[in-house]
């Protein structure tokens, strides 16, 4: 489904069924009857995802005992008065698809309908391998989901009609939908076989029934390339080029560098690909198992700082990787600028793992792993010397150069073809002389590389025998680039304070509201003011 | 600005070891974990999460200008950062 319109839908519990109905084209009551034929009186029936409880209450109805969970208090309130009116007991709970290691209890049925699509796949995996735990022997699992057909005009057909909703959701919420392409091999790789697996007219609407394998086979761990070549060199030299323009994912999950044995070190990081790549980079050449949490294609730090890299993460991908079972060693070696979003005995709760501190750089691995996880001070601390400045400020600068250079090509009229090249040098400006400047304010840094950018300029159109009136005008514009480009600078750099910018924020506008506000009345102010 | 309750520290050093600027340090006979470096502190929050007796308090998160602007701009916590820095 849309996923804009399950999210419209799911604000509004009474109406869910017929939005679904309409939207599917399903006969859903012939559909509830499909999962529901093997459900008999007395059996104890989880429900993952049930919505405004429509088929929990139809369970309960045939004697089942039945719980029902969902993340969306509006459901569940709708879902508990349904159950209400018909008389039966069910037992709601809200809990999200992340924390189901924490239920307790036997179940001879988990149901989940049209719940699955809306989880990451690393989020699915995890929520499998929990299951196998909540289900009785012989119990077995239940899932209907939308999927994307397999047969070439249908999937034509799909893509084709699902474009205009796949825009229109990822303009609303910058999220797609999942539909839940090779269900088959994740109910596989998380020990499941399946009984039944029937596709629902008309083709995109299809049901598994799936029992847990005993014994439950493990299978291979994927594996990361242990070498180091210039197809990789070439690959990094690109995604540091796009780095601040671009979110490279990589499949979150556990990997294997080299051959690692159950006790070889387990090491974490996050899924942007640049990080991936930099990491592999530094374990070339050893047996390791390394940890890719899913921070949506966003760096170590900045993931953590978001919440998306945190010890509830963690957990998730360990379970859904099935480390426990691979590893005898529970220890992990995070990334040390990823404990502003994990808290280390939050990990040890979640997952069983100790958290180990490990080096802020992935360059300092090698040593750290070699020398007994001991770290020097140097290694314990962010650095944020010329060259650090630099890998941040050139692929930050090109982003900068980007806006007014693809301006310039549509509107050369009215934009000169030197000014992509004013915010070259505006940005290079501040990255190189960031941490030379006396002062954390970045108000004042702004102003006083704007009046060195300003002075150039002077000097450079005085020669040119520019008027006063261009040269004051131009001296104020550039005044106002660097100060919006050092304080847009603050956010990539691994030093700014949090309160200190929050101060500045409102002076700094207020500042460049000033600037352009003169910019524009100055050739009026020379007619009443003429110097 | 970060502040530590002197009352609550229990001289784990845990916030010692987890801030990436070494602006935190243990001191004194029944050793307390002090702020000795604020002019490094970006208030990131490891020391905050990672304290067992939650004794750090701060104004925790990005220092991101772009973030910020973007908050002013919708009226709402951006969660998730619009750039890919």
């Amino acid at each position: 489904m849309s996923y804009i319109y399950m999210k419209i839908l799911e604000r509004r519990p009474a109406r869910y069924d017929a939005g679904i109905r309409r939207l599917s084209g399903q006969d859903w009551p012939a559909i509830r009857e499909k999962i529901l034929q093997g459900v008999k009186p007395g059996e104890r029936v989880l429900e993952i995802g049930c919505g405004p409880g429509t088929l929990a209450v139809a369970m309960a109805r045939r004697g089942a005992i039945v719980t029902a969970l969902d993340i969306n208090p509006e459901m569940l309130t709708y879902a508990r008065g349904q159950a209400a009116e018909a008389g039966v007991q069910v037992a709601f709970g809200k809990l999200p698809a992340e924390e189901l290691a924490r239920l307790q209890g036997r179940f001879d049925w988990v149901v989940a309908s049209l719940s699955f699509s809306e989880l990451r796949p690393i989020v699915r995996q995890a929520v499998l391998v929990w299951l196998r735990r909540l289900l009785q022997a012989g119990g077995r699992l239940v899932v209907v989901d939308e999927v994307v057909p397999e047969s070439a005009g249908a999937w034509w057909r799909y893509q084709l009609s699902r474009t205009w909703a796949r825009l229109i959701t990822w303009l609303w919420t910058r999220q797609s939908t999942r539909p839940l392409s090779d269900f088959q091999a994740e109910l596989s790789e998380a020990g499941y076989r399946i009984l039944r697996e029937e596709t629902l007219a008309p083709g995109n609407l299809r049901l598994w029934e799936a029992q847990p394998l005993e014994p439950n086979p493990l299978p291979e761990p994927a594996a990361l390339s242990a070498g180091w070549g210039l197809s990789d060199w070439v690959e990094n030299f690109f995604l540091w080029l796009s780095s601040h323009l671009l979110k490279v994912q990589f499949r979150p999950g556990l990997y294997r560098i080299g051959r690692p044995g159950p006790e070889a070190p387990l090491l974490a990081t996050s899924n942007y690909r640049l990080t991936v790549n930099l990491v592999r980079k530094h374990l070339a050449g050893r047996d390791a198992w390394l940890l890719i949490a899913d921070t949506r294609g966003v760096n170590v730090w900045c993931s953590a700082g978001e919440g998306t890299f945190s010890a509830r993460e963690i957990a998730v991908t360990l379970a859904a990787s099935q480390a426990e079972r691979r590893l005898t060693r529970r220890e992990m070696i995070l990334p040390k600028l990823c404990l502003n979003g994990v808290n280390r005995r939050e990990v040890k709760e979640r997952s069983g793992f100790r958290g180990l501190i490990g080096p802020v750089y992935a360059r300092d691995l090698p040593a750290y792993l070699d020398h007994d996880l001991e770290k020097t001070p140097a290694m314990e601390q962010v650095h944020f010397n010329f060259w650090d400045r630099m890998w941040i400020g050139v692929p930050f600068t090109l982003l900068l150069v980007l806006v007014p250079g693809v301006l310039a090509l549509g509107l050369g009229r009215w934009i000169r073809p030197t000014l992509p090249l004013w915010f070259a040098l505006a940005g290079m400006l501040i990255a190189a002389s960031y941490t030379w400047l006396p002062t954390r304010r970045h108000l004042v840094k702004g102003l006083i590389l704007g009046a060195l950018l300003a002075a150039g300029a002077v000097i450079y159109l005085l020669q040119q025998h520019a008027p006063g009136l261009s040269i004051a005008r131009s001296a104020i514009l550039l005044l106002a680039l660097e100060l919006f480009v050092t304080a847009d600078f603050s956010g990539s750099t691994p030093v700014s304070n949090r309160t200190l910018v929050e101060q500045e924020f409102k002076w700094i506008y207020i500042t460049l509201v000033i600037l352009i506000v003169l910019y524009f009345a100055l050739p009026g102010l020379k007619e009443v003011w003429p110097w | 600005m970060v502040t530590i309750d002197r009352d609550r520290c229990n001289g784990c050093g845990e916030c010692v070891a987890v801030c990436p600027h070494a602006a935190l340090s243990l001191e004194g006979n029944s050793p307390r974990a002090v702020l000795t470096a604020a002019e490094r502190c970006m208030e990131c929050g490891a020391c905050g999460l990672n304290c067992p007796e939650a004794a750090i308090a701060g104004n925790f998160g990005v220092a991101c200008f772009a973030c910020m602007t973007q908050e002013a701009l919708s009226g709402k916590p951006s969660s998730r950062c619009a750039c890919a820095c």
